[in-house]
């Protein structure tokens, strides 16, 4: 049962990837210009150099042909080379991913370690003074942009305490100290947004337990208040939270871009930008599946995460 | 057995401050309950029954306030004590039982699991599992140890319902109060439910306040009556004689609604008129807009006076010990079918 249930959910995600893949590609195929323009240069080439480049990359066949190879070389791991930097497209994506998941993960667990307890305080007093302190300080943060939190503490940071952050990239391999001082700012800078956004979801979703009847009726039974909160409400609370959390991961994706710029971080979303702007067709479609397969997967894992937190979405 | 009350509230007030200014929802009640007595608290939806039960254990949702009265629950005023001691009689002194049993329980813990809770709120004593087991027997649920560890969204409402009965004797308290606890249920069902509260709190000797609409509940289950109307009560009496002589127009009115199930063909008679807004009180005797009795003395509110032995009404036709007179139709009949 169980894995029938995993089975059809993999399948699933597979559709929607493959849904997803051609998309890329045919997107790839729609922009004009292609591949062979960015190698042979836009002037003083013959036609019979086009013809010749366009026949080794295999794109004077039919789009879906193309698709197909496409496809299954990229099942294969091969994404094939960039026209621009002449190394392979998985080599620079398996540089860039652990960068950009350290990232990312740090942010989600920063922003729920701190946004879960100050969106539950917040709700317990709710429109008393400490729900205001928490919410008017978190949502001041969130209503400035990321780029400008950024280049603020990219400011503050290198003149007040140069010690404290590093500007250029060190990976941990090299030398950890220096790994942790240079994700310090580009980490700072994402979690402010959403730290306050899992505070502000926290503190809806338990406004809105609070309120239920189940809350009445332990409080009648003579229940302690804190424990009512805590563990009677939170729990209630923690559904709705979960899967926001797992959305915010998705948000997060695109934050990356900004953030990665920002502080030159050799991550996923600064790759994309540079090969956007390069034109480097490959790196963008890999680039795209990539993000596509994370927001996939986090979605899958939310999912499979609520029967264990709500005891109605378990099976008989 | 002593004679002193369980429950003794008096000149009961409590209010809600909303934007629009602010609404006694109960306005100067007073009633006692005696040991292992059943008083049933009668009215329509709005009339302050509810507000009334939520008082007595300090659990008036924002932004209602209790603004003045006394509450004594055992002998200790409920309004003098502070939040943990009053949390320590909540389910222990006083158990409750709430009107819709899909929304009682919490979903995401077993029904075990939130008995345990009721009674380790109160005493850590090791026997906590047969007492659950005990308590859900009780209540007539088959195979308990099964049924502990369910959740609530596998039960149905009557079940549901039986165990928050059980949540509510489990402590084994003096008093028992009940919101309209079988409205929610299943016409088939509320017999059960009603029989099973009655059987318990005899074997218990717990007293009952029993909150409800149904003049057919209170004939059942209750020894004595308070009717409530917009806020105040206007009619208290021991149930028989309330039936036999109804001394308040609006009483009248609510025994002559009742369906007579031996003549379905016949036409039941309703009250006319609704309930005014409690917001806009109109002076004078509140049910004055919709009584056919009504004249110049009713401009002048009227007290809750004895009209005979235990019973008293709130109305100056009466209060001298007059009774109704039938010339005219109190009611106004509609087709029941």
């Amino acid at each position: 049962m169980m894995l029938r249930v995993i089975g059809i959910r993999l399948l699933g995600m597979a559709t929607v990837l493959l849904a997803v893949s051609a998309l890329v590609f045919a997107f790839g195929a729609l922009i004009p210009g292609d591949l062979t323009s960015v190698i042979v240069g836009q002037e003083g080439a013959t036609e019979e150099q086009f013809e010749e480049v366009r026949r080794k990359l295999g794109l004077d066949k039919p789009l879906v042909v193309q698709y197909f190879f496409w496809l299954t070389n990229a099942l294969q791991g091969d994404f094939g080379t960039s026209p621009i930097t002449g190394r392979t497209v998985a080599a620079d994506l398996l540089q860039q991913i652990p960068v950009s998941l350290e990232l990312a993960l740090l942010t989600l667990l920063v922003s729920t370690l701190i946004g879960l307890p100050a969106g539950i305080v917040a709700a317990v007093h709710a429109n008393k003074r400490l729900d205001i302190l928490i919410r008017t300080s978190l949502l001041v943060t969130f209503s400035v942009p990321i780029f400008v939190i950024g280049i603020l503490l990219l400011l503050v940071g290198s003149r007040w305490a140069p010690d404290l952050f590093r500007v250029s990239f060190t990976p941990w391999a090299e030398d950890p100290m220096m790994h942790i001082r240079s994700m310090a700012m580009p980490l700072l800078t994402i979690a402010f947004p959403i730290t306050a956004m899992t505070m502000q979801m926290t503190r809806g979703a338990m406004l809105e337990v609070l309120h239920s009847h189940y809350v009445v009726t332990a409080r009648a039974v003579g229940v302690r208040e804190k424990r009512i909160e805590y563990l009677h409400a939170l729990r209630n609370a923690l559904p709705p939270i979960v899967t926001f959390i797992g959305f915010q991961l998705g948000i997060l994706l695109g934050g990356l871009i900004v953030v990665e710029q920002i502080f030159s971080l050799p991550g996923l979303g600064r790759g994309m930008l540079e090969a956007i702007n390069t034109r480097d067709y490959p790196m963008v479609s890999a680039t795209t599946l990539v993000f596509a397969t994370a927001f996939v997967i986090i979605n899958a894992l939310v999912d499979m995460l609520y029967p264990l937190l709500d005891p109605r979405q378990r099976g008989r | 057995m002593n004679n002193r009350p369980v429950l003794r509230v008096e000149n009961l007030t409590t209010r809600f401050h909303t934007g629009q200014g602010a609404v006694t929802a109960v306005d100067g009640v007073s009633f006692e309950v005696a040991p292992g007595e059943t008083l049933g608290l009668v009215g329509e939806s709005g009339s302050g029954k509810s507000v009334t039960a939520m008082s007595v254990l300090g659990l008036v949702p924002k932004p209602g306030r209790i603004v003045r009265g006394a509450i004594e629950l055992n002998g200790s005023d409920m309004l003098t004590l502070r939040n943990e001691e009053l949390r320590r009689r909540r389910g222990k002194e006083c158990g409750m039982v709430f009107q819709n049993p899909m929304t009682a329980l919490n979903p995401s813990f077993s029904v075990g699991w939130q008995m345990r809770e009721a009674i380790t709120a109160h005493d850590k004593r090791s026997d906590v599992d047969t007492r659950i087991h005990r308590a859900l027997a009780d209540v007539g649920m088959p195979d308990p140890q099964r049924q502990a560890a369910s959740f609530p969204h596998q039960m149905s409402g009557g079940m549901r319902q039986r165990v928050v009965i059980a949540m509510g004797m489990i402590n084994d308290p003096q008093l028992l109060i009940a919101d309209e606890p079988t409205t929610a249920l299943d016409v088939t069902i509320q017999a059960q439910v009603l029989s099973l509260m009655k059987t318990l709190t005899r074997e218990h000797g717990t007293a009952l306040l029993l909150i409800t609409h149904n003049m057919g509940v209170v004939a059942n289950m209750c020894d004595r009556v308070a009717v409530m109307y917009a806020g105040e009560i206007v009619e208290e009496a021991p149930v028989d004689e309330l039936f036999a002589s109804s001394r308040h127009p609006y009483t009248r009115g609510l025994l002559r609604s009742i369906p007579n199930p031996d003549r379905p063909r016949q036409k039941t008679p309703t009250l006319p008129g609704s309930p005014p807004n409690m917001a806009q009180l109109p002076t004078g005797c509140r049910f004055r807009p919709r009584c056919v009795f009504a004249d110049s003395r009713c401009d002048a509110h009227p007290d809750l006076l004895a009209v005979a032995d235990r019973h008293k009404a709130r109305c100056w036709k009466t209060q001298n010990g007059e009774l109704l007179t039938e010339t005219k139709s109190l009611t106004e009949t509609t087709d029941a079918n």
